[in-house]
């Protein structure tokens, strides 16, 4: 899978390469929109993370003539903008996701990892680790052969955590990722604690008991080797 | 001194100026002849005066009348110039043009003030990026000791808050700024109805029970987004403050909507409660600016808010006012 990644911000851009190379990705840039455009031209991509305000352009054209030139590559805008008007603007354009900064790279992680996963004809939709395997069409899970009854949250958390398997995951990020804008912190947590306390009794119950770890006071992380 | 009054003085004057120049006419021979001519030039000019002075002291008046009521009609968030009209006395020329300037004053620091409030919070979030990005690459790298780890956490969860806070602060000088345009006829049940399926994992996490009273339809013309920003910042604050296997009850009636859930009497005077960074103390996290985002967007469209504690009960009463349109 080959990724650009478009931003000015070097620290930033870093941050995300490392990241992603991690992930094991390829992994190309570009800080300003002309080198963009070049690279958008001369190459294909399977995913483009594109940050709005660039040097010598706004980030919308390259959404506009990438989503023309090659339709299935996945697109992801990240702006310090975070009107309705400027997100509903980016998704019109062709963008296939709006991350309003300062983001979690967790959460870039998963949205990525969730839109390649659209876009791309991949015969298997599963993730499994181990003896789980999770089902992300059906939205089931099945542990040593049991298909194990979760909420609707219960499972995205899950589905959230395996895609950062192996990485702390914050409450914080989890509560962005499962609401949005509109989550009370203090509140959140609480939830996130509850689902993630009855998610590991199921899985413990069908003897998966070691995936989920708790990173006290921070958060979780999900175990595979 | 109004007109009309001027008008009876003026007749009264002029009548018994009559009379006396009658009486002078008719009755030469009287002992007061010689007493009515001496008077009558002084009582003239004295009649004469007094009129003059009313007539300007009214027309004083009037046109102090018309610069408080110009200044009545000032807004500071209409980009609409003051003009005053022009006065006959240089004086008050002098002192309109001294307001106009003192106004464009105050009017460029106001602008400056937001601009900046904007400007600043726009460019905090690309450090912030920076900051939760490398705090989430050290929380994984190998080797970490408990506290280390401990440390990390706090440092991303307090970024958050601020990026939180800084969302906040933006969204405020948005509606400041009137910078929503998706303005339409909303149907406020339909967006408490979606707002409280946003807050439905909370509220069953409580087992606070949800009692809706709709007694009609409330139809109510504003932007959508703020809208259910309103909302969302108010159920927030039911759940918040509310009690374990408590209840919210929602009642709209007329234009009026009505929160109500059971808590504890707040020890924040109620009249500071709508004020930026005024907090309950024990309640940990909460910004302290979601009911001052409610008081602007209630202020943008003429909804009074009102909050009192009665009965064990916080409750928030919205009145929307009558819409224009139909």
């Amino acid at each position: 899978m080959k990724i650009l990644i478009v931003e000015d911000e070097q620290e930033l851009l870093d941050l995300m390469l490392r990241y992603m190379k991690r992930e094991g990705y390829v992994c190309e840039h570009a800080t300003v929109f002309k080198e963009g455009y070049k690279k958008i031209n001369n190459h294909e991509y399977d995913c483009a993370v594109i940050d709005l305000n660039l040097p010598g352009g706004d980030g919308l054209k390259l959404v506009e003539i990438l989503r023309k030139e090659i339709p299935k590559t996945a697109i992801i805008i990240i702006s310090a903008r975070n009107t309705l008007d400027d997100r509903i603007q980016g998704l019109n354009i062709g963008a296939d996701d709006y991350l309003t900064k300062p983001f979690n790279l967790s959460e870039l992680n998963a949205r990525i990892k969730a839109i390649l996963r659209r876009k791309t004809d991949q015969k298997s939709n599963e993730l499994v680790f181990g003896n789980i395997r999770i089902d992300l069409d059906e939205r089931s899970v099945v542990a040593n052969g049991t298909t194990l009854k979760l909420t609707k949250k219960e499972f995205d958390i899950l589905v959230y955590l395996a895609r950062n398997k192996n990485r702390v995951v914050t409450k914080d990020s989890i509560a962005e990722y499962l609401w949005g804008d509109y989550m009370d912190d203090a509140l959140s947590y609480d939830f996130i604690y509850a689902h993630v306390k009855n998610l590991r009794k199921k899985l413990v119950r069908n003897d998966c008991g070691d995936y989920l770890k708790t990173v006290y006071g921070v958060g979780y992380k999900f175990i595979s080797n | 001194m109004n007109k009309v009054n001027i008008r009876y003085a003026q007749v009264a004057a002029f009548a018994v100026l009559i009379i006396l120049i009658c009486a002078w006419v008719f009755f030469p021979n009287r002992f007061s002849e010689s007493f009515i001519i001496g008077l009558l030039p002084l009582i003239t000019l004295g009649i004469g005066f007094r009129f003059i002075t009313n007539r300007r002291i009214s027309v004083l008046r009037n046109q102090l009348h018309q610069i408080i009521g110009t200044l009545e009609e000032f807004d500071m968030d209409e980009p609409r110039k003051v003009v005053f009209e022009k006065s006959t006395y240089p004086l008050f020329n002098e002192l309109n043009e001294n307001i106009l300037e003192l106004i464009d004053r105050i009017r460029s620091h106001y602008q400056a003030n937001r601009q900046f409030t904007q400007n600043a919070s726009h460019e905090l979030q690309t450090p912030l990026a920076i900051i939760k990005g490398h705090a989430e690459m050290l929380l994984n790298s190998p080797n970490l000791k408990e506290k280390e780890v401990q440390s990390l956490g706090v440092i991303l969860q307090n970024t958050t808050r601020l990026a939180r806070l800084n969302h906040a602060l933006i969204l405020l000088s948005k509606i400041e700024n009137k910078r929503y345009s998706d303005v339409e006829r909303v149907d406020i049940t339909v967006i408490i109805e979606e707002m409280l399926l946003n807050f439905k994992d909370l509220v069953q996490l409580q087992d606070i029970t949800i009692e809706k009273n709709y007694s009609n339809p409330l139809i109510f013309e504003m932007s959508i987004t703020l809208a259910e920003i309103l909302f969302a910042n108010l159920f927030q604050n039911a759940i918040r403050h509310n009690l374990e296997e408590g209840f919210i009850k929602i009642k709209i009636e007329s234009r009026t909507v009505t929160i109500a859930n059971p808590g504890e009497e707040l020890n924040v005077p109620t009249d500071s409660l709508f004020k930026r960074f005024k907090r309950q103390s024990d309640v940990e996290e909460s910004l302290g600016l979601g009911l001052s985002i409610v008081r602007r967007i209630c202020d943008l469209y003429e909804i009074e808010v009102k909050y009192v504690h009665q009965a064990g009960l916080h409750r928030l009463v919205l009145q929307f006012p009558k819409d224009g349109d139909y």
